[in-house]
């Protein structure tokens, strides 16, 4: 290809940002009559990429040497000012007198993502990445999402949601205050005390905050609109400063600005509070289920181990099952309680119900059972042994003999809907997560995955557990949708992830275990949109409380979580801020 | 192509990408925003399973439609080419063969043609590209009017450009 010198001056001016209208158009016309210019121009951009991403690199190099050089030459001029200071200026503060921040503006971690949706991107010095739970924002990034961010500020309380086709830039100014530049949607804060005004502005307006919730957003019109739920804030545009109280909203576009009521609350993200369902004699506990009416399940103690049943705020034994080892893994809604008991020297599945307990039949009558499922009417689904055939998934319906379904395969039946549905899954040999309904099975999709595990399925029929592959610490959450569609929702986090259950309203619960010894276990919430670190949703966790595994959440969306008290394990339950539960809070006098 | 393919695929054709929105908007700064959106609507796409067979055809398609978009939003204030001309660039990035030259290669190129350019030209080269200073500012460093250096600008990377495709083309033989 020939192209005159005049035309890739041409490209290259409109490839800079130089070209006038006349260029433009030009260039257009050429670019109609000469496919060669269009190839040519493909050329020339994609080096224009390459040469300013690897310039930028060399120049960063460069720019991070002179910085290093920089604060050497600082720390001496700072030391000497303090020696300064300190033998000729003893009588006046020097609080300030070294900026704070400094350090933060070129690059710091400022926040950490505490939820994250599909759709979100973080723009870093010309390279852009997709977000993850608890990946660290720097000072200069660009946040986009396609659905919803949750940050939180390092080191306080500070919180911003970022709402669906929003974006912003977070900046530290070299004074160490905050500057958030919403460029595009909304952006809901709820903002700690500040020592310095947090800056938020956006399309030229400027809002000033010390600590409050509000919100602020740049629609497509170019309206920026100013929220604010409680306390109040300063807001500045290029002619008028007002300040803005709790209730009230101003809707701004150039140099007018409307301020008028503004009823609605405003919310970051789902919100929770902390209530401890207790202990009997300072046994460890461990939670397991959780009913619709709020009614927890699991076992407290250490050989043995004693199924409980939390209800009304009381915890209590389960009666009638001996003083050997029980386990209780599931209620229903309707009261019914599952597990395993230790019975005539075996582990022997049992239905609790009112008081009442009875053992369920095997498939052996010298073998093991455990029911880890049941539904409204009783029916029971787990894993009976026979023979020396290991495990099978088994159903006990009306809490009769045990019916083995038909796919020889089925290790563990792990749930059984109210519609009489049963999940189950296979071996490792032979990996497998299917849903057994009115005599036929459908197979979920698990890929090359050994390690394929369905934990939980709702009413429409989500199913929810993890793939992986065994040894390989590769465990990954996810979420079977009816259609046939697969949510991986472990790729928003770094490290293992489990989905433990799912509620009719879409909400999964599970465990994230981070990669590479970066941390302990914590809890999440996928709410059909945002992945949350669960821990980040309740306020004003006391010091004592680690929150580790999400086991269950129901469908007035409480959830059961298991962690640590004081160091002894201890089960939770996080509670929606609106709803309430008849028993205590735990707060910091706990 | 499932969803995790339509990410990985993204991540690899990132800089594609952005040269074809770059050749469509003729702005740096808007097209790294044109790109951030384009990854936004793909990354979605890819989550509500859209079935995609060609990539970057397809990718192409999406940075199209969300520039002229940014077009119709920015009120066609900005300069940009019409439908057809986009179509034709379409076409030259989708037959383009892959360009998988990487920033090692690449740099070691750039540092030896920095060499060959005119000491005024290297200079303006450097401040407008490595430090990022705008043209009125280097006419003001290095005096001069602005159209004397976009017009050295411009031959200094026409230079560097063809430099460096040589340098490359040696380094692959």
């Amino acid at each position: 290809m020939k192209i005159r010198e005049e035309v890739k001056e041409l490209v290259m001016r409109y490839l800079l940002g130089m070209a006038s209208v006349e260029d433009v158009r030009r260039l257009e016309r050429i670019l109609m009559e000469d496919e060669a210019v269009a190839a040519y121009m493909r050329e020339a951009a994609m080096q224009e990429v390459a040469l300013r991403n690897a310039l930028r690199v060399s120049w960063m190099v460069r720019r991070r040497t002179r910085v290093r050089l920089f604060y050497a030459v600082a720390a001496v001029i700072t030391a000497a000012v303090g020696v300064f200071y300190m033998f000729s200026l003893s009588w006046r503060s020097t609080g300030g007198a070294v900026r704070d921040g400094y350090v933060a503006t070129s690059g710091a971690v400022v926040c950490r993502v505490l939820g994250v949706g599909d759709g979100s991107l973080v723009s870093r010095g010309g390279r852009m990445e997709s977000l993850r739970l608890g990946s660290g924002i720097r000072c200069g990034d660009t946040l986009s999402t396609a659905t919803a961010v949750l940050l939180g500020w390092c080191g306080e309380e500070t919180r911003l949601s970022l709402r669906g086709g929003g974006r912003v830039r977070l900046l530290l100014s070299p004074d160490g205050g905050k500057r958030i530049e919403v460029e595009r949607g909304t952006l809901v804060c709820d903002v700690a005390p500040q020592e310095k005004p947090m800056i938020v502005s956006a399309g030229g307006v400027v809002v000033k905050v010390m600590g409050t919730r509000f919100s602020v957003g740049i629609d497509d019109e170019g309206f920026v609109i100013v929220a604010v739920a409680q306390g109040d804030v300063v807001v500045t545009n290029r002619r008028r400063t007002v300040r803005l109280s709790s209730g009230r909203r101003c809707v701004i576009k150039g140099t007018v600005m409307r301020v008028e009521s503004f009823g609605g609350a405003l919310s970051l993200a789902p919100s929770f509070r902390l209530v401890d369902i207790g202990t009997v004699r300072e046994l460890p506990v461990k939670g397991y289920d959780m009913n619709d009416g709020g009614d927890v399940v699991g076992y407290v103690g250490k050989r043995p181990q004693r199924a409980f049943l939390w209800k009304e705020g009381k915890l209590m034994l389960l009666g009638g099952l001996g003083r050997g080892m029980s386990k209780a893994y599931a209620v229903s809604t309707t009261g019914y309680v599952v597990g395993e008991v230790y019975s005539g020297g075996r582990n022997v599945a049992f239905l609790w119900r009112g008081g009442k307990a009875r053992l369920l039949p095997s498939l052996d009558a010298k073998g093991d059972s455990a029911a880890l499922a049941v539904n409204a009417r009783g029916d029971a689904a787990g894993y009976s042994t026979l023979g020396r055939s290991g495990w099978l998934a088994v159903v006990w319906r009306n809490g009769e003999k045990p019916q083995r379904l038909p796919d020889a395969r089925a290790l563990v039946a792990r749930d059984i809907t109210d519609d009489g549905r049963v999940l189950y899954h296979g071996t490792k040999e032979h990996p497998r997560v299917c849903v057994y309904v009115d005599g036929r099975t459908v197979s979920l999709p698990v890929g090359d995955c050994n390690l394929a595990i369905g934990n939980a399925m709702n009413a429409r029929g989500e199913v929810v557990g993890l793939l992986g592959h065994v040894g390989r610490g590769d465990t990954c959450a996810t979420v079977w949708m009816p259609g046939g569609g697969m949510l991986r929702l472990g790729e928003r986090v770094d490290g293992q992830s489990w989905a433990r259950d799912v509620n009719d309203a879409g909400w999964v619960v599970g465990v994230v275990v981070p990669s590479g010894g970066k941390g302990e276990a914590y809890p999440f919430l996928w709410d059909g949109k945002v992945m949350y670190r669960l821990e980040s949703l309740v306020k004003n966790i006391p010091n004592e409380v680690v929150l580790r595994k999400a086991v269950a959440v129901n469908d007035r969306n409480w959830i059961l979580v298991n962690g640590l008290l004081k160091g002894k394990r201890r089960a939770f339950l996080l509670v929606p801020r609106e709803s309430s539960v008849g028993c205590k809070e735990v707060s910091h006098e706990t | 192509m499932t969803g995790d393919e339509l990410v990985h695929e993204l991540v690899k054709q990132r800089d594609a990408l952005m040269a074809y929105i770059l050749s469509m908007v003729g702005d740096w700064n808007a097209a790294e925003d044109l790109l951030q959106e384009t990854s936004v609507v793909i990354i979605t796409k890819a989550r509500e399973g859209e079935e995609v067979r060609h990539f970057k055809a397809w990718a192409c398609g999406v940075a199209r439609r969300v520039v002229l978009e940014w077009w119709r939003k920015q009120k066609r204030s900005r300069l940009v080419f019409g439908e057809e001309a986009m179509r034709m660039l379409e076409n030259a990035f989708v037959s383009g063969e892959e360009d998988d030259r990487r920033h090692g290669g690449l740099l070691e190129a750039l540092r030896e043609c920095l060499k060959l350019l005119a000491p005024r030209a290297k200079k303006i080269v450097e401040m407008f590209y490595m430090e990022g200073r705008r043209i009125k500012e280097i006419a003001a460093r290095i005096g001069g009017s602005e159209g004397a250096v976009q017009v050295a600008l411009c031959r200094a990377r026409v230079k560097l450009g063809e430099c460096i495709s040589e340098k490359m083309k040696e380094e692959e033989e």
